[in-house]
């Protein structure tokens, strides 16, 4: 590219080297300048040049030993050119500017490509850079395309300029590495400020708390969503004591179980308590010392998720096991049943005392088969082998049927108060008989649970979710809620969580089969719906049964 | 009366059935087997087919399949108490399309004989 432009043919008039020309090219190398990027500073000063000179091109040359090379170049997308075709090469042998009014009627240029080639060069002024041991490295010049004078500000400009560059060249020389180290630093610290703008935004946009920890095991940082989980004003949370925030079970935090994240307990500022994972960072910081901090995950909701699956898991395990049994025993059943109703049928209805005893005896096994015939069938209604046709139906209508038919349940001190809210209309897909069924289940123990007196409140209403709700376990949409609530004596914890498992009781032997709550928990499983419990000692129960709301034209 | 096919993995339950077809008159054949139940069907000539429908071997569907092809084939009852992994819903919602009635287990001795009644009246 170079050499088609400027071809190196048609030397100039110039002949041979400066005066102590290898000590200037040492000085030159001194500089370490030469074939480096291009620098703002020097960008700079062309730029200034031009504009204040009103040139087209205007160039920091710098004179190597057969090239001159530009640091800084306005108007011009050339690298280097040919010294021996170079103006400055000229211009660097005085101390002064080198004016060239007209290039074409000066002897020393008019033959030059630069000239007579495609650059085609009229005017020329350059100020020689003098260093301060006297050495003219290169030159700041201004060009034109066309002939025009210097005046004398233009020339006072141009000697400032050129003292500009070589103060610049000064400093970066003195500085040595450190100006490049500068510039860098500069890039850096602006890179380093959008890395951190960007850390904060991801921590802050992050449900988990990110703290770091002062010497003395007090927050140094917490990002806004840890402040929301501990329960802290923004800003807050500066200083306060790690110890009083989490506490973790595996409190030796050495190196190899730094990756591990442990479980621990959080702290809210209320003084409430919520389960937390957290995982230790440790790093080295800035002055080299060893820094803390942690990832705090609060992990309540996945721990109730956990919980539901782990006893969804269980009832479908027992299900499955509860749904093998109860086939098996329906073949076991059927000569029980059959053979004895035979031998019921061979004895005549009158006899001996034995003969009446046989036949009492006959037909107790018959009725003891018969209702294991039936226990057998609730298990399989919990386990869901057997399936009933769900159908849409009016749901507030067959629920006002289903309670209707619960008052002869209940022992008659218990009074049944119904609230069926206005807004809750529409359909569900659902076994009408299999309704029936749980509310009378849930009757029959809400009785057992008030001993006798006190009140069963049934109430329907409607709830539109718009979003999944993870703490009541539902999808997004319209659902029926039925809540039945009695004024019993309660439940602890460990029967809330057992109660819908098949042949749970807390009823003496003979008065319950425990399957009622299984076949509700099945049934509701089967309409897509859900049934939750709420209870606490003393405070009587309330279960919730959820169903969806089938949509219609 | 009429020939009656019985086929049921289970002793106790084939011992009911076929006292109780017995004592109503009915020549009761017994096999423990959907294979068996074949090879008796190959041979002979029946009125009736009572067929448990889970069975390890060769099921009541095998047999209800093979009467399928048969011409002037005899009426087929279907009787299941399920097995561990399929109810006897399931079985029967397969039996149903095949057979022409369905019982489960365990039903009430006067059940079957009205539902065997009923079968072979249409038949006859």
């Amino acid at each position: 590219m170079i050499a088609s432009a400027f071809p190196s043919s048609g030397r100039s008039a110039v002949g041979g080297a400066p005066p102590k020309e290898v000590d200037r090219l040492i000085a030159l190398q001194r500089y370490q300048i030469l074939d480096t990027p291009s620098e703002p500073a020097f960008d700079r000063i062309v730029r200034l040049a031009a504009l204040l000179l009103d040139v087209p091109v205007a160039l920091i040359s710098l004179v190597d030993a057969d090239r001159q090379w530009f640091k800084a170049r306005y108007g011009l997308d050339a690298l280097e050119t040919p010294r021996a075709i170079a103006f400055c090469d000229h211009a660097i042998r005085t101390s002064t500017i080198l004016v060239v009014p007209d290039a074409r009627l000066d002897p020393r240029f008019c033959g030059n490509p630069l000239v007579t080639g495609e650059m085609h060069v009229r005017f020329y002024a350059g100020a020689p850079l003098m260093t301060p041991d006297g050495f003219a490295l290169g030159t700041i010049c201004a060009l034109d395309h066309v002939p025009r004078e210097l005046n004398s500000r233009d020339a006072a400009i141009l000697t400032a300029l050129a003292e500009q560059v070589v103060h610049e060249l000064e400093i970066r020389s003195a500085l040595g590495e450190m100006y490049r180290d500068v510039a860098e630093g500069r890039r850096t610290a602006r890179t380093l400020q959008g890395e951190q703008a960007k850390v904060a935004a991801m921590l802050n946009a992050s449900d988990n708390a990110v703290l770091t920890i002062d010497a003395d095991g007090r927050v140094a940082s917490l990002n806004r969503a840890g402040e929301a989980m501990f329960g802290f004003e923004p800003g807050q949370s500066i200083g306060k004591p790690m110890a009083g925030l989490i506490s973790i079970e595996d409190a030796v935090a050495d190196d190899k179980n730094m990756a591990r994240s442990v479980d621990g307990n959080g702290w809210r500022q209320d003084g409430t308590q919520f389960p937390i994972e957290v995982s230790r960072v440790r790093w080295t910081d800035a002055e080299g010392c060893p820094a803390n901090g942690a990832i705090v995950r609060d992990v309540t909701e996945r721990r109730r998720r956990e919980a539901a699956a782990h006893s969804r898991d269980k009832l479908a395990a027992l299900g499955r096991t509860a749904g093998g049994v109860a086939h098996e025993l329906n073949n076991l059943l059927q000569p029980i049943i059959g053979l004895t109703q035979l031998e019921l049928d061979q004895l005549p209805g009158e006899g001996t005392a034995e003969q009446v005893e046989s036949r009492e005896n006959l037909a107790m096994i018959l009725e003891s088969s018969k209702q294991a015939r039936e226990v057998v069938r609730k298990v399989l209604l919990f386990a869901r082998k057997a399936k009933p046709r769900l159908t849409p139906v009016d749901f507030p209508a067959v629920l006002g049927r289903a309670i209707a038919s619960i008052g002869k349940l209940l022992p008659p001190g218990v009074h049944v108060e119904q609230v069926i809210d206005a807004a809750a209309v529409g359909v569900a897909t659902i076994n009408e008989a299999e309704l029936a069924e749980v509310m009378a289940n849930l009757a029959v123990n809400a009785g057992h649970a008030m001993d006798g007196s006190g009140t069963l409140t049934i109430r329907l209403d409607r709830l539109e979710l718009t979003m999944a709700s993870a703490s009541l376990g539902l999808e997004a949409g319209s659902w029926f809620r039925i809540s039945v609530t009695d004024s019993g004596h309660g439940m602890d914890a460990n029967t809330r969580a057992q109660i819908f498992e098949p042949f749970f009781t807390t009823k003496p032997i003979g008065q319950g089969t425990g399957l009622g709550l299984s076949i509700a928990y099945g049934v509701l499983r089967d309409w897509k719906g859900l049934i939750a419990v709420d209870s606490a000692v003393g405070h009587g129960s309330a279960f919730m049964l959820y169903v969806p709301i089938t949509p219609t034209p | 009366m009429a020939a009656i096919l019985l086929i049921d993995d289970m002793k106790g339950v084939r011992r009911t059935v076929s006292a109780l077809l017995t004592r109503a008159g009915h020549t009761v054949t017994e096999a423990d087997d959907g294979g068996a139940g074949l090879e008796l069907l190959r041979g002979g000539r029946f009125d009736l087919v009572i067929t448990d429908m889970l069975m390890p071997k060769h099921d009541g569907m095998e047999v209800l399949l093979f009467l399928e092809q048969q011409p002037n084939r005899p009426k087929v009852l279907a009787i299941s108490g399920g097995g561990s992994q399929v109810s006897a819903d399931e079985a029967f919602l397969l039996a149903r399309s095949k057979a022409d009635a369905t019982l489960a287990k365990p039903f009430d001795n006067a059940d079957l004989l009205a539902e065997v009644d009923k079968l072979l009246k249409v038949s006859a």
